[in-house]
């Protein structure tokens, strides 16, 4: 069982200020966090890190969505097994449906509490 | 809630107020009314160097939550505490440093939209988007009457509405500008106040 502290959390998301709170949500339960701001970012960072434990990242971002980042992680050999939570402002059940069909772990409606960040934390470290 | 020492502050008649507000659990509402009043927000850096004085740390931060609440009733709302909670002895500033960011992002955002309605005529669809991207900052900060301006003029931009957009848009900005002036407040005042206490418990 891995302990919070040893879990790699890449958090993605266009906007500076939800970048950082994230981060600092993130942090503040001892996940070790890199934080980009896009899909072709993160796309970069997983192929060059293979320590990324978990990806969280919002949906609505300009050229890839998180929707699209989904995808492209459950369609690679390598990245498929990396759990992926979507953010997003729009309690959107199409989208929400969406996302967990495509694979992904959890959904969270913005601004993500505290609570959802522990939630994720206990499951991370359960794996 | 507990209070420290024996000793009264200087202007007996505060501490006695605020002791009495705590005593009856009814601060919060009561601060929030007070505090539309002048005269009572000159008092407000002394309180809060009672709160700093009176209270244990783990104390000190419900009562920042209520008076950042009271500061600006209406303006913010509970994620501004959520904000608040992850600021700690490793990141003493971050509440401050990331509504700076927001300050500072917003800003940028706003000018987006500004060229947009005034280079992109009727492109609903560019402006709703930039729009969604400052609704998204002000949630994450907690700036509830900001992000209900900028929800008005993404009802406006669904319904085609231009002038509709424009006079909402203008209300996004006043009301950038007064949260501006009200946190920078807020948080001179914090500043003024001084750190959170650093002395011992009592004896009790």
């Amino acid at each position: 069982m891995s302990m919070a502290s040893e879990l790699h959390v890449l958090a993605v998301d266009d906007s500076i200020v939800d970048r950082v709170v994230i981060s600092r949500l993130l942090r503040s339960c001892k996940f070790r966090v890199t934080t980009v701001d896009s899909g072709k970012r993160a796309l970069e960072v997983l192929s060059l890190d293979r320590s990324v434990h978990m990806i969280i990242t919002d949906y609505c971002m300009p050229e890839m969505t998180g929707y699209d980042l989904l995808k492209r992680v459950k369609e690679s050999a390598e990245l498929r097994d990396i759990p992926v939570v979507i953010m997003s402002s729009e309690n959107s059940p199409t989208r929400i449906r969406r996302c967990l069909d495509e694979g992904a772990e959890d959904f969270l409606i913005k601004p993500v509490r505290p609570s959802d960040v522990s939630r994720l934390c206990s499951r991370a470290i359960m794996r | 809630m507990s209070i420290r020492g024996e000793e009264q502050s200087s202007d007996q008649s505060l501490n006695e107020s605020l002791l009495l507000l705590l005593q009856k659990d009814v601060g919060f509402a009561m601060w929030s009314n007070a505090l539309r009043e002048p005269c009572f927000c000159d008092s407000w850096i002394k309180l809060l160097s009672l709160v700093n004085a009176y209270m244990f740390p783990s104390e000190q931060s419900n009562m920042r939550k209520l008076s950042s609440r009271g500061c600006s009733v209406g303006y913010l709302d509970e994620q501004f505490c959520q904000v608040e909670d992850l600021q700690d002895e490793a990141s003493p500033n971050f509440t401050e440093e990331v509504v700076t960011l927001f300050f500072k992002d917003s800003a940028r955002l706003m000018s987006n939209i500004e060229q947009a309605l005034e280079k992109h005529p009727r492109d609903f669809s560019r402006w709703d988007a930039y729009m969604q991207q400052l609704k998204g900052s002000c949630s994450s900060i907690g700036a509830s009457r900001m992000k209900s301006e900028c929800m008005s003029f993404r009802d406006y931009c669904g319904q085609g509405n231009v002038e509709g957009c424009m006079r909402s848009f203008q209300k996004v900005k006043r009301e950038h500008a007064v949260l501006r002036q009200k946190l920078e407040a807020y948080f001179q005042l914090l500043r003024q106040a001084g750190p959170a206490g650093a002395a011992s418990r009592p004896v009790m």
